[in-house]
């Protein structure tokens, strides 16, 4: 089997469409300013190379505006092999700062992954190309993987979950009123409402006195999160369970207030891709003007 | 047979599978776990019936948004917990009073932590005379969830 049998196609508007989506969701997720106090706790890329220069507001400003230019050659596919290692950099080295103040956030973690996928899925397929690869396989192969990284993301999740637990997770989640509790009160320490408290606390407390019930819930989230790579198998997979995924967050945003909403961008841009079943709507409508794109 | 030519199916399955990429994606995240940007994503990988966050009270004891001073009420609580565990390292010799000690010097550590950022966000720095963090204990008791509060250090 070839690597161009191997690797799913995105046609030249899918691959637009997600350039420009993405680019806007890197340029979000990046921190925009570093409310920092140093970096006491290196972490990640910030125990390999020293960054207190990017502490330099100055120095900053510089960073964010190579990051806006980077992107914006990122998405017209202009010297790309320059575009994605700086916005990869810029990305890693903002968002490694402020992971190393002794605290990890997951919030923004999928899209430097994702930066980070296409960045070295580019250079393989430069490399590739040098060994005879067809040069149209390239822009496909960095949503390929893109798809790949965020259905590890979820994977990952759910293994954790069943190694820390030594696979007894489930029958632990009747506890779960205790985190939305504590979810509910940070969010409102946030600067939240009244109304927000009291509508999770409601939940926790339900939650708290029908245990089980809940715990079969967590359940579905959990058969989510290892089911993920049935996302890979095509795009009607990767559609449905990426819809899926999208109402498990919604659901933990109303029930604990956590939105990852990055989380929520990149499977609605990779994996549900909306301009696909668009075009291929309207190519069944009209069939003469059904794009000719492929798998 | 089968046992003897697995290690050479389980090879040519990974030679030619097309998701190579999300295998290296899972030992890394596995291997390397929290290095950003590679994670094992240990968020609620784990439930207990008890738990504990933090909160900020001006000098009254009236509640004070964590934004305020620029982060998150649980970035602000995970920045506790790693002066927490090294604390509990410091007092393992305290006996029953290790954890109060413990959870007292790291709200100490806290509170100087959130002098220096006062720097980069002066705004911050009016609200840290007598700054108090608050510690709040959940847990569940017969299908109940309860409540206790204490404070556990002051900005002096």
């Amino acid at each position: 089997m070839t690597t161009q049998r191997r690797i799913p196609t995105f046609a030249f508007y899918e691959r637009l469409v997600m350039r420009l989506l993405f680019a806007c969701l890197v340029w979000r997720a990046t921190p925009s300013s570093l409310i920092v106090n140093g970096i006491p706790s290196p972490n990640g890329i910030t125990r390999l190379v020293d960054l207190h220069f990017l502490l330099d507001p100055h120095v900053f400003s510089f960073a964010r505006i190579a990051l806006g230019a980077a992107l914006i050659l990122y998405v017209l596919r202009l010297v790309v092999w320059l575009a994605l290692p700086v916005a990869l950099f810029v990305n890693l080295g903002a968002s490694g700062i402020t992971n190393s103040q002794g605290a990890i956030q997951h919030a923004a973690q999928i899209v430097s992954l994702i930066l980070f996928a296409q960045t070295v899925a580019h250079f393989y397929g430069l490399w590739r190309r040098r060994h005879g690869e067809e040069g149209a396989i390239l822009e496909s192969r960095a949503v390929w993987w893109s798809q790949q990284t965020i259905v590890a993301v979820y994977l990952l999740a759910g293994i954790t979950k069943l190694i820390v637990t030594k696979g007894l997770w489930i029958f632990q989640a009747r506890w779960i009123g205790v985190s939305i509790a504590k979810a509910a009160y940070q969010r409102f320490y946030n600067g939240f409402g009244w109304d927000d408290l009291e509508q999770q606390l409601a939940v926790a407390h339900f939650a708290a006195a029908h245990g089980w019930i809940v715990a079969l819930i967590a359940g579905v989230g959990l058969f989510l999160e290892l089911g993920s790579p049935l996302m890979l198998v095509n795009r009607v997979w990767a559609a449905t369970l990426g819809c899926g995924l999208i109402c498990f967050h919604l659901g933990l945003d109303y029930t604990m207030g956590l939105t990852f909403i990055y989380n929520q961008w990149a499977l609605a841009i990779f994996m549900i891709n909306a301009p696909y079943w668009i075009v291929t709507g309207v190519g069944k409508i009209w069939p003469s003007r059904r794009p000719a794109t492929a798998s | 047979m089968i046992f003897k030519s697995l290690p050479s199916s389980v090879l040519a399955w990974l030679r030619d599978t097309p998701c190579r990429w999300l295998l290296i994606m899972t030992v890394l995240g596995l291997g390397l776990r929290e290095n950003y940007p590679f994670s094992h994503f240990p968020m609620f990988s784990s439930f207990s019936n008890r738990s504990y966050f933090i909160h900020l009270a001006d000098a009254d004891g009236t509640a004070l948004r964590t934004r305020q001073l620029g982060l998150s009420n649980s970035t602000m609580k995970k920045i506790f917990d790693r002066y927490r565990r090294v604390e509990l390292k410091h007092f393992a010799d305290a006996g029953s009073e290790r954890v109060r000690l413990a959870e007292a010097a790291a709200g100490q550590s806290l509170l100087r932590y959130l002098d220096g950022l006062a720097a980069a966000k002066p705004a911050a720095g009016k609200l840290l005379p007598g700054l108090q963090v608050q510690h709040v204990k959940v847990h569940q008791e017969s299908n109940n969830l309860v409540f206790e509060t204490r404070t556990i250090a002051r900005h002096r």
